[in-house]
């Protein structure tokens, strides 16, 4: 019992939080996560897709800008997922979050 | 190459996430914070290994998330979801842009991009049409705010010096070209949206979030697209005559069209449209159709990983040439035609249009259905200078003519609510408001593509039934303040009901369309034939003496001493011409119906003859009886009060007729078909006038000729199965239904002999 309440806890701490998840082909996916299994297959909300841009050598130590565009609702699949990432809110701006006490 | 990955996430985490090109309406709430304040923990441990606590099936989710919105998600790496998702061994890195050299190439280039923007038009979305076009994409691709700035940014390249030719032709002459195609397309879309039409269904309107140039004026670009043609004209450009000529009529089309997409109502009544000029510039497209060279590797689908879909991604569509052209000439053709409304000349002949023009087939585009609807209503303007409450009292007048104190003009300046005048323009005002609304509804109705518009007419008629019994009761007071003189009708004292029955007639009409919709969208399976036609047979019987009621009544009299006579002015007192024309209306109304009543009778026979010599059978029905298909087919009527829907067991019978013989039978739905000719007949030789079809005789006159075909196709079938149980040969017998040769409302069917070649069709009576 004890076991199978901590993960649970754990995961449900995670719901509604922005998170960002990569997958195997380099694409990063930034949005809000509303559904997970024992697969870590995710469902996240209002999700915006970022993609590398095509790096060039004269684009080599500038800051480049990702190119993003909106998908909405997707579903990323656990075994797609390299890397899961959630977002912290610094500090510095706590204004629109009253969830963390 | 082996620390690839672990650079790129950790170069990721150092990344400005930028999110510029995210506005508007497909965001509600995003709470995404800005990047300074925003930083990522890695969890992917820590994650998976509470996943893994999870039991099999065991789902944690937000308490409001459903899985029912989870069916809409796109599923990220499926190839049939994800436009993101890259072909195994395809390179992210597109190539090159090619830069064409020739002259012939860029026509090429322009004649596809009209096939995509026509398949865009013909419903496909601009995903899967002209952004697919990497010429288009480049343009767009760094949101242009100014004319400037909507260029190609090409790299530079040896055969491409700026000022050469080859430069030229790219940078001026493609890039005109296509700043007048997506302008061309911004100002379709926003005409569609701003009428009632079926996204997805018409028409797709979504643009991906990537504005088509919507702060650039249309006067800026025709003046690019004039000089590209001066270019082109000048000494400067090196190509020979035809290849000049073929980019010109390229370029002044886009020119003219773009005008002629971006008019609006007034400057349409003014008569400054240019259609034709659109007409002949495609004519000499069409002519140096040859002359281009197709370069299939300017258009690609990767553009749509780039687009703010939430849809899964769609092929390519893009039709042949020889389709494209086809649907742009008749695009052209269509939006002069119905400019034609604009010369209003009296309801009826407006409402003969409409029904014309929108049942032809194929049907008129989206774009034009969706401007009809603005020519014919827009910021409470109908036809561009006409108040509607004009049109439909017209309608009423042309009908039922009513008695002329309703529409004195004196009874709007009497201020005093116990003045007779004052009620009666209270009741009338009334009548124009909430007929009104309901009138405009059914033009607009009619505009829909016909699955629509049968689906719609089914709600329609709900309202026009509650109209009719309002109407009713306001006649009723009406008579009472006008002091109308009661006439014998059918043995009983009865007052005209104008208004009512006005309305009751446009709602037996829509009964009947919804059923002749049925046909027309091979709703009907053929066994149910005979019984749907009995339904129309009885709604135009009823519509017929409903007719001869309002013939009887046409300008009802009042009586002698009305208070109002003294004052009565006399521009509303209607002249014996007016009295002439609604009676000659009526008539005409009248031999109408009785065409399609005589022509219904005949298929109500025919089928059920059919039907007794087994030669049109009843499919299984395993999960479903006569009874209940009866109740669907019925279920638009159910609630109408009058008339009535007939009980089943009376329907069946009705429609079998057991009593009658079938030989009997066929004689008797032969005279149908010859009164039914006779009838057609007459109304042919009817001037376009006394018909009510002055903005579309040419229409009018080929469904009359359609309606006949069937009659006569009708007629045939009769007397091949009259021969056929005369000889005894109904077993070699076949039937097949035609709904191709013969009028959409009377599919007629094909009699041949299982042992002999079918007779052909009718031949059509002249197109």
């Amino acid at each position: 019992m004890e076991t199978a309440v901590q993960p649970d806890a754990l995961l449900h701490s995670f719901i509604t939080k922005t998170l960002r998840v990569t997958t195997n082909d380099t694409r990063m996916f930034v949005g809000e996560l509303k559904c997970t299994d024992r697969d870590a297959n995710l469902i996240l909300a209002r999700t915006h897709e970022y993609r590398i841009p095509k790096f060039k050598l004269e684009d080599m130590g500038r800051k480049v800008d990702l190119t993003s565009r909106y998908l909405g609702l997707v579903v990323v699949m656990g075994v797609d997922i390299s890397r899961i990432e959630v977002e912290e809110i610094g500090r510095a701006s706590d204004g629109d979050d009253g969830m963390e006490v | 190459m082996a620390n690839n990955s672990g650079g790129f996430n950790d170069a990721f985490a150092r990344l400005h996430v930028s999110e510029k090109s995210i506005e508007g309406n497909q965001i509600t709430t995003t709470t995404i914070s800005s990047p300074s304040s925003t930083s990522y923990r890695d969890v992917t441990q820590l994650f998976r290994q509470a996943c893994q606590g999870l039991d099999v099936g065991q789902l944690v989710k937000d308490p409001n998330f459903t899985l029912f919105e989870a069916v809409g998600a796109l599923e990220i790496m499926d190839p049939k979801m994800d436009s993101g998702l890259l072909k195994p061994g395809e390179d992210d890195t597109p190539s090159e842009l090619y830069q064409p050299v020739l002259p012939e190439e860029i026509i090429g280039i322009m004649d596809q991009l009209l096939s995509s923007e026509m398949s865009w038009h013909d419903g496909a979305a601009l995903s899967q049409t002209v952004f697919t076009c990497l010429y288009i994409d480049n343009l767009l691709s760094l949101n242009p705010s100014s004319l400037e700035e909507a260029k190609f940014n090409l790299p530079p390249s040896e055969t491409h010096q700026p000022g050469s030719p080859t430069y030229q032709l790219l940078h001026v002459v493609l890039r005109a070209y296509c700043v007048g195609l997506i302008k061309c397309c911004e100002r379709v879309n926003l005409q569609i949206l701003a009428e009632h039409t079926y996204e997805e269904e018409d028409f797709v309107t979504q643009t991906y979030n990537v504005s088509l140039l919507d702060f650039i004026t249309v006067a800026e670009i025709n003046k690019l697209l004039v000089s590209a043609i001066e270019y082109v004209d000048s000494t400067a450009a090196p190509w020979p005559n035809n290849i000049k000529m073929a980019l010109k009529a390229r370029l002044a089309f886009r020119k003219l069209f773009l005008t002629e997409l971006s008019r609006d109502v007034k400057e349409m009544v003014d008569k400054r449209s240019n259609w034709d000029g659109c007409i002949t510039l495609l004519s000499t497209i069409g002519i140096t159709r040859n002359l281009g060279t197709a370069v299939p590797s300017v258009f690609s689908i990767a553009v749509q990983r780039k687009l703010a879909s939430t849809v899964p991604p769609r092929p390519i569509v893009q039709i042949p040439f020889e389709e494209a052209f086809t649907i742009v000439s008749r695009l052209c053709k269509d939006a002069k035609e119905i400019l034609r409304v604009l010369t209003y000349s009296g309801a009826t002949n407006l409402m003969t249009f409409f029904l014309r023009f929108t049942a032809r087939k194929p049907q008129p585009s989206t774009y034009v259905r969706s401007l009809l609807q603005t020519l014919f209503f827009s910021n409470h303007v109908a036809l561009g200078r006409m108040q509607i409450s004009h049109i439909l009292l017209e309608d009423v007048k042309e009908l039922c003519l009513p008695a002329d104190d309703l529409f004195d003009p004196r009874n709007e300046l009497s201020e005093m609510p116990s003045d007779t005048r004052f009620q009666i323009h209270q009741r009338m005002k009334w009548f124009v408001e909430r007929a009104g609304n309901s009138y405009i509804t059914l033009y607009r109705t009619i505009c829909q593509n016909r699955s629509r518009l049968r689906r719609n007419l089914c709600h329609l008629i709900v309202d026009w039934d509650a109209l009719q019994i309002e109407c009713e009761e306001i006649d009723g007071e009406l008579q009472q303040l006008i002091k109308e003189e009661p006439v014998l009708h059918n043995d009983n004292i009865s007052y005209a009901f104008s208004l009512s029955s006005w309305v009751y007639h446009y709602k037996l009409r829509q009964m009947e369309w919804i059923i002749f919709l049925g046909f027309e969208l091979e709703v009907y399976l053929p066994h149910e034939f005979a019984g749907m036609y009995w339904y129309l047979q009885y709604f135009l019987r009823t519509r017929l003496q409903h007719l001869e009621r309002i013939r009887h009544f046409v300008h009802p009299g009042v009586a002698v001493d009305s208070p109002l006579a003294a004052t009565r002015s006399k521009e509303c007192i209607a002249s014996a011409q007016d009295i002439a024309n609604a009676q000659a209306t009526v008539n005409f109304t009248l031999l109408e119906a009785a065409a399609l009543q005589e022509l219904c009778s005949a298929m109500i026979f025919l089928y059920t003859a059919l039907a007794r010599l087994g030669l049109v059978k009843t499919p299984p029905q395993p999960y479903s009886t006569d009874v209940m298909r009866y109740e669907l087919r019925m279920k638009p009527f159910l609630t109408i009060g009058c008339p009535d829907v007939v009980p089943f067991e009376d329907f069946k019978a009705l429609v079998d007729n057991p009593d009658i013989e079938t030989i009997e039978m066929l004689e008797m739905a032969s005279e149908n078909t010859k009164e039914g000719r006779k009838n057609f007949d007459l109304l042919s030789k009817m001037s376009a006038t006394s018909s009510h079809a002055l903005l579309c005789e040419e229409g009018y006159r080929l469904n009359l000729r359609e309606y006949l075909r069937s009659c006569i196709g009708a007629g045939v079938a009769i007397v091949m199965l009259l021969k056929a149980i005369k000889t005894n040969t109904v077993a070699d017998a076949e039937v097949e239904i035609d709904q191709g040769s013969y009028h959409p409302w009377f599919p007629i069917p094909r009699i041949s002999s299982k042992k002999r070649p079918p007779l052909p069709a009718v031949p059509p009576t002249g197109r």
